[in-house]
């Protein structure tokens, strides 16, 4: 079983909906697929119409192993179950606050998993939090989706350093550009930035699209079968990191310090315009 | 391309699944679940060529082997994709597989929703087509699949509840459609272990056992003579050699000079099998090696297996012969029937388990014995002397059953068959060793240089191989001598012992 997360130190990345499409396309090829919305927001759980049932407490999942079973659900597609969130999720947070060994205890849960999925992608909240900790430490890859911003160029350089313990343990680290808008100046620049300097993304960009957006509102994923140039978009990305879990190894360095000077640069030129005006 | 999948992949694991014969109105049951929401989903169809071995070996496995109408039938499985064949070969070994026939399924499918539009179960109207490859007459048999969707088991079962109503559908047992209950003939049945209850002769258990061994035998002949397919060799030679086993160690039950006459004539039999089983499995081992190194080694199979034609040919014409086919009419005379005072020896009345746990005690002594001589450093031939020593012990203890409790005999075939399995891999390394140099020098002359580097690099595989079976079978030594061991055999004997008012 390999362990996919979906993650960022921002909200609103599209971390969910590249969740979604991953979970989807890879029950769809065949693989056994567990999507576990750990986002209390429940956004992966209301796309794919799954609710959490009566008796499931957050607080049990982990420790409890039939109440770990009983809370998974079918989704609508052979082959990709659920574990549905809502706002009680919150309190497995001050669980594992109060847990000797939280990490041990989220890997131990996964592990019971192996024995029925062969992927299981956790679509995780924004921030840093004990949960994202044990989510750093129990994962095989953690998928970035990153919007092509100073901004979250920035987050994601802190959360490369931030992750160099578990980068050295063998996690991957798989940084995406998400939400690309072609129309603006910025996003153009970090797009031409990231594909001269490779910097560890993977080749795959998810465009800024409706499509995308009205996904939620229809509660079903891109189907790939369509004409939709986004669906192509993901059915790429699972492509890529398929293979980059099969290469295995800890990926392609992120390039920090081209990073680093790439942010400088582009605040300095701000600062620049901000004084000429 | 091949394509392999547990047979009970039709049910996701822990999910619910019913299954109903259709064998009226297919429509009915959309009445039944009238007021249901139901969608339309895509159409599934498929058509495949389902393979196994003439014995069901994938079946008994809870394997399913199918490929595409029109594509390459793999024969055996080394003819199979490498990572494939590597999961399959302990289950087929040496088997050929068999086109069973054709199996095309066109399923029409719905999910059926709640009320907030959120797929609770599936429904499958499935039409399956056999064609067998034995007969003509195509079959078709229709079914419906409830299939139910993870954590919505109340809807499961009020769905299963009311279909159960419907006229004309058939629950049935088993949820997974298995096409080869229908494309295959009858499985094989002969040669079952006969049942002996404590107050049977010694006469008649043997006979009895021998019965079995001779249906093995028919059974198997046919397809050896047709050389169809390397195992049925394989079980003729074992039911040769427990026959033979214990008609040798179970004295006195058979008038001695009969008794040595059939003795003597199954060991001639078996001796003529040798050399055609050794190359089987020498052939087998060759052909499983990785892809690199069979593509080297490919003329050196090419001039064995024409060799290994010829030494089926001598086996066919042997087993055939007017000798053979007297010691089967011998040995069908000696046991069938009633047992006949002519061929009865001195021990004949005598309880069968009485004479078992007197052969069982001195076997096990004879195995603990040569156990205890043995070191890390002995000769092959001393382990391979030991290694005659454990199936002389384990035949006797096969016949136990019926006789002594399952978990009792479990425990101790246990032992033996790892003690068995390890001594096996090291005598079987030396012999192939031994073939594979005497056969390339006779008949692989002309496979070239790289062919013989090649297998260079096998033997001594082989080499490592046996070495490793022997740190193990040393190991299984230890383990054969500790008290666990020596403690369930001794239970073994003790549950043999007649009763307090039995005859002793």
């Amino acid at each position: 079983m390999k362990v996919l997360a979906l993650h960022n130190l921002k909200g609103g990345v599209g971390k969910t909906t590249a969740a979604v499409h991953l979970a989807h396309l890879g029950a769809r090829n065949g693989r056994t697929t567990l999507l576990w919305d750990l986002d209390a927001q429940g956004a992966a759980s209301w796309i794919l119409r799954v609710r959490v049932g009566a008796g499931t407490r957050p607080r049990r999942l982990l420790r409890d192993r039939q109440n770990l079973w009983e809370a998974i659900r079918g989704s609508d597609w052979p082959n990709l179950d659920v574990l549905p969130s809502d706002l009680s999720l919150r309190k497995l947070e001050h669980w594992l606050h109060g847990e000797d060994d939280p990490s041990r205890a989220f890997a131990r849960a996964l592990e019971d998993l192996s024995s029925r999925y062969e992927r299981v992608v956790l679509d995780c909240p924004p921030g840093l939090s004990s949960l994202t900790a044990c989510v750093f430490d129990a994962a095989d890859a953690l998928v970035v989706p990153t919007i092509p911003s100073t901004l979250s160029l920035r987050a994601l350089a802190s959360l490369y350093q931030h992750l160099k313990p578990q980068r050295e343990s063998g996690l991957q680290l798989l940084p995406f550009l998400s939400m690309l808008d072609a129309r603006k100046a910025l996003h153009r620049h970090v797009r031409e930035f990231v594909r001269a300097k490779g910097l560890g993304f993977l080749g795959t960009e998810i465009p800024y699209s409706a499509q995308i957006e009205n996904m939620a509102a229809q509660r079903l994923p891109l189907s790939v079968d369509g004409r939709q140039p986004a669906a192509a978009a993901f059915a790429s990305l699972a492509r890529e990191i398929e293979a980059r879990l099969d290469a295995g190894g800890p990926g392609p360095k992120l390039g920090r310090s081209h990073l680093m000077q790439f942010l400088e640069d582009a605040e300095s030129g701000a600062a620049q315009r901000n004084s000429s005006s | 391309m091949e394509r392999e999948r547990e047979t009970s992949d039709t049910a996701q694991a822990g999910v619910p699944c019913r299954a109903f014969d259709v064998r009226a109105d297919g429509a009915a049951w959309r009445s039944a679940l009238q007021g249901t929401p139901l969608r339309p989903e895509p159409e599934r169809r498929s058509k495949v060529v389902v393979l196994d071995s003439f014995d069901r070996r994938l079946q008994e496995a809870g394997v399913e082997l199918e490929i595409v109408p029109g594509d390459r039938v793999p024969v055996f499985v080394w003819d199979l994709e490498p990572a494939l064949a590597q999961k399959l070969a302990g289950v087929l070994e040496a088997r050929a597989l068999r086109p069973l026939g054709e199996h095309a399924l066109i399923a029409t499918c719905w999910a059926v929703l709640d009320d907030q539009r959120k797929v609770v179960a599936r429904i499958e109207e499935q039409v399956h087509d056999l064609r067998p490859s034995a007969r003509l007459e195509p079959i078709r048999i229709r079914r419906l699949v409830l299939q139910g969707v993870r954590g919505y088991d109340a809807e499961f079962t009020r769905l299963a509840a009311l279909l159960q109503l419907v006229p004309g559908l058939v629950p049935v047992a088993e949820a997974g459609f298995d096409p080869r209950v229908q494309l295959s003939p009858p499985a094989r049945s002969v040669g079952r272990w006969p049942r002996l209850s404590p107050d049977v002769t010694a006469i008649e258990a043997l006979a009895r056992i021998a019965r079995a061994q001779l249906a093995i035998l028919r059974s198997n002949g046919a397809g050896l003579l047709a050389n169809e397919d390397a195992e049925f060799l394989h079980d003729a030679r074992v039911a040769m050699r427990r026959l033979r086993s214990l008609l040798s160690q179970l004295k006195g039950v058979l008038e001695a000079h009969e008794q040595q006459a059939l003795v003597d004539e199954l060991r001639w039999l078996a001796s003529c099998t040798g050399p055609a089983r050794d190359l089987d499995t020498l052939l087998f081992e060759l052909r499983m090696s990785e892809p690199e190194l069979r593509a080297e080694l490919e003329p050196v199979v090419a001039a064995f297996a024409f060799e290994r034609e010829r030494l089926q040919a001598a086996l066919r014409e042997e087993y055939g012969s007017k000798r053979a086919q007297a010691l089967r009419a011998r040995l069908r005379s000696v046991f069938s029937g009633k047992p006949d005072p002519r061929f009865s020896g001195p021990n004949a009345g005598e309880p069968f388990q009485v004479l078992l746990a007197k052969r069982l005690r001195r076997r096990f002594r004879q195995v603990v014995e040569l156990v205890g001589r043995l070191s890390a450093h002995s000769p092959a031939p001393e382990l391979h002397e030991l290694r005659i020593s454990c199936k002389k012990l384990r035949y006797p203890l096969e016949c136990c059953r019926g006789l002594v409790p399952k978990n009792e005999l479990a425990g101790a075939f246990a032992h033996l068959k790892g003690l068995q399995s390890d001594l096996g891999t090291l005598q079987d390394s030396v012999v192939h060793i031994q073939l594979a140099r005497s056969l390339a020098l006779e008949h692989a002359g002309g496979a070239g240089a790289r062919a013989h580097l090649a297998l260079g690099r096998f033997l001594e595989r082989l080499t490592q191989n046996g070495a490793a079976a022997r740190a193990r079978a040393t190991e299984l030594t230890t383990r054969f001598l500790a008290p666990d061991s020596r403690a369930g055999f001794k239970s073994i004997l003790r549950a043999l012992e007649p009763r307090e008012g039995e005859a002793p």
